[in-house]
């Protein structure tokens, strides 16, 4: 047995090849979507299909009624987290509805009823097809869009940010530093994110290329995305002009509700209005 | 469609599943008592995480092998392969031995304390090696001429930073035959730590702490 388990280990070994990036991407795919129309009627919303690549995405646009439209008026691009789909992101759109801006919220490939896998580089191609969509729209100042990045969000928002264009500027919430940090804060022990995963989705890299204002969020609570290992390391390295906003007590989902919805659309609104 | 998004579900319980049960280490306890001096035995364990969500209710198949030998009649040493893991390049060994420290005497159980150093070294990837030390303790009674019945503990070492998790466990060990053994158990893993929003967002833990596992084992005595 002891000449077997080398053999054993061997073998094992020539199937290695796995990876799991797909731990990233929760996703839950849908056949139709099932939004709220308690805070956004039906009436402002436009949903909308975009091309990445191969890939049909799907995503809604958010519109001010134009009574209530304030120029310049910004539009904040949402680049949502790793879970399900943007019905579970519907909230966080109304409320920067809520603060007057326009939203546009897209479902990366694999997500919702965006087809395809995802995938690092997919965000990446995903990001540019929201951007562009915007870009298209004859009622988008394109001066004044905001990148905002929750979560595995963040990597898609720096990505726009810092290699796509340059936005009015970029707010983020509850980030990773990398996907190694990740592995480590929102699992058990300190195991190194090599072994398990191939794409950095390395926020580290990106944030000190970062040239708008940034507004920085992160629970002190969040044992998924530990604030420590990432909100920390993250503020330090965004360069000025930055907020770095910690929110005492905040886990990985609850900094709006924490912070009091109203403090955190005061926040949000005085940050991208006096840019 | 219901089908694809099932199968996607599965998936990422399974891979987040194995991330939860390397990192804490565990597989079934083996062996449950030490082994005859002399005695050698070869062990399997399969199981891991409960994912309580998916129907049917998952398993995740983190699948260890490994060998035991009877050193003296009261020390057993042994060595067993992360076999799941080496399908990510990453190759896990951990060695150890079990030391009984008191025989059963009528209801008072045989007491069996394990300790064993885990490390893990990846093959595929450039990543940095890991080394875990693990203490066990585990009472064990026998019932019957050929089952014994066991409860426990793990404490796993994460040296920097130092952090310990605690890991109580019971479990079952009944013979098929003359020279196997199978045996499950339960475990409460790393049953310190708040996972309400870690891999499995609380899905597998119990009361927002730890995850709550199942493991099959066999023993075949050689």
């Amino acid at each position: 047995m002891i000449r077997a388990l080398p053999c054993l280990i061997a073998i094992a070994l020539a199937s290695a090849g796995c990876s799991m990036d797909s731990f990233l991407f929760n996703t839950l795919p849908l056949e139709s979507y099932a939004l709220s129309t308690a805070v956004i009627p039906s009436a402002n919303r436009t949903e909308v299909t975009l091309t990445s690549g191969d890939e049909t995405l799907y995503g809604f646009f958010v519109r001010q009624p134009d009574s209530l439209r304030i120029e310049p008026h910004p539009t904040v691009l949402y680049h949502h987290g790793n879970k399900h789909n943007i019905q579970e992101y519907w909230d966080r759109v109304e409320l920067l509805y809520r603060a007057g801006f326009d939203v546009f919220i897209y479902d990366y490939r694999g997500y919702g009823m965006s087809t395809g896998t995802s995938s690092e580089d997919g965000m990446k191609s995903d990001a540019a097809a929201a951007l562009n969509y915007l870009r298209s729209r004859p009622d988008v100042d394109t001066s004044q869009i905001v990148d905002y990045g929750y979560s595995l969000g963040g990597f898609a928002c720096l990505y726009s940010a810092t290699v796509l264009h340059r936005p009015k500027a970029v707010i983020t919430e509850s980030i990773f530093a990398s996907s190694e940090a990740l592995v480590q804060s929102g699992t058990i022990l300190n195991i190194p994110g090599g072994y398990l995963m191939e794409g950095a989705f390395d926020n580290r890299a990106q944030i000190v290329k970062v040239s708008s204002p940034i507004l920085m969020l992160h629970g002190t609570g969040d044992t998924f995305v530990g604030y420590e290992a990432n909100g920390m390391v993250l503020s330090a390295l965004a360069p000025q002009p930055k907020i770095i906003r910690p929110i005492d007590g905040a886990n990985h989902t609850t900094i709006p509700a924490t912070m009091g919805l109203e403090s955190y659309i005061e926040l949000v609104t005085t940050f991208i209005r006096g840019r | 469609m219901k089908t694809d998004i099932h199968a996607r579900f599965v998936s990422a319980a399974v891979l987040t599943g194995i991330v939860m049960s390397v990192l804490i280490g565990c597989s079934a306890v083996q062996p449950v008592r030490v082994l005859d001096k002399g005695a050698s035995a070869i062990t399997a364990s399969l199981g891991g995480a409960v994912v309580p969500s998916s129907t049917p209710t998952g398993l995740v198949p983190y699948l260890t092998g490994g060998y035991a030998y009877g050193a003296s009649d009261d020390v057993t040493v042994h060595a067993r392969t992360h076999l799941t893991m080496a399908a990510f390049g990453v190759a896990g060994l951990e060695a150890g031995a079990s030391v009984r420290a008191m025989r059963q005497n009528q209801a008072i159980p045989e007491l069996t304390l394990g300790m064993q150093l885990l490390g893990f070294v990846s093959i595929a990837r450039t990543a940095p090696a890991r080394l875990y030390p693990n203490l066990s303790a585990n009472a064990s009674w026998s019932v019957g001429e050929s089952s014994l019945a066991y409860l426990g503990s793990h404490l796993t070492l994460q040296l920097d930073p130092w952090r310990g998790l605690i890991s109580p466990f019971a479990g079952y060990q009944f013979s098929v035959s003359n020279s196997v053994r199978l045996q499950v158990e339960t475990i409460w893993q790393a049953s310190n730590v708040d996972t309400r929003f870690g891999v499995f967002e609380g899905e597998s833990s119990i009361g927002g702490s730890g995850s709550f596992g199942i493991y099959l084992g066999g023993v075949i005595a050689l």
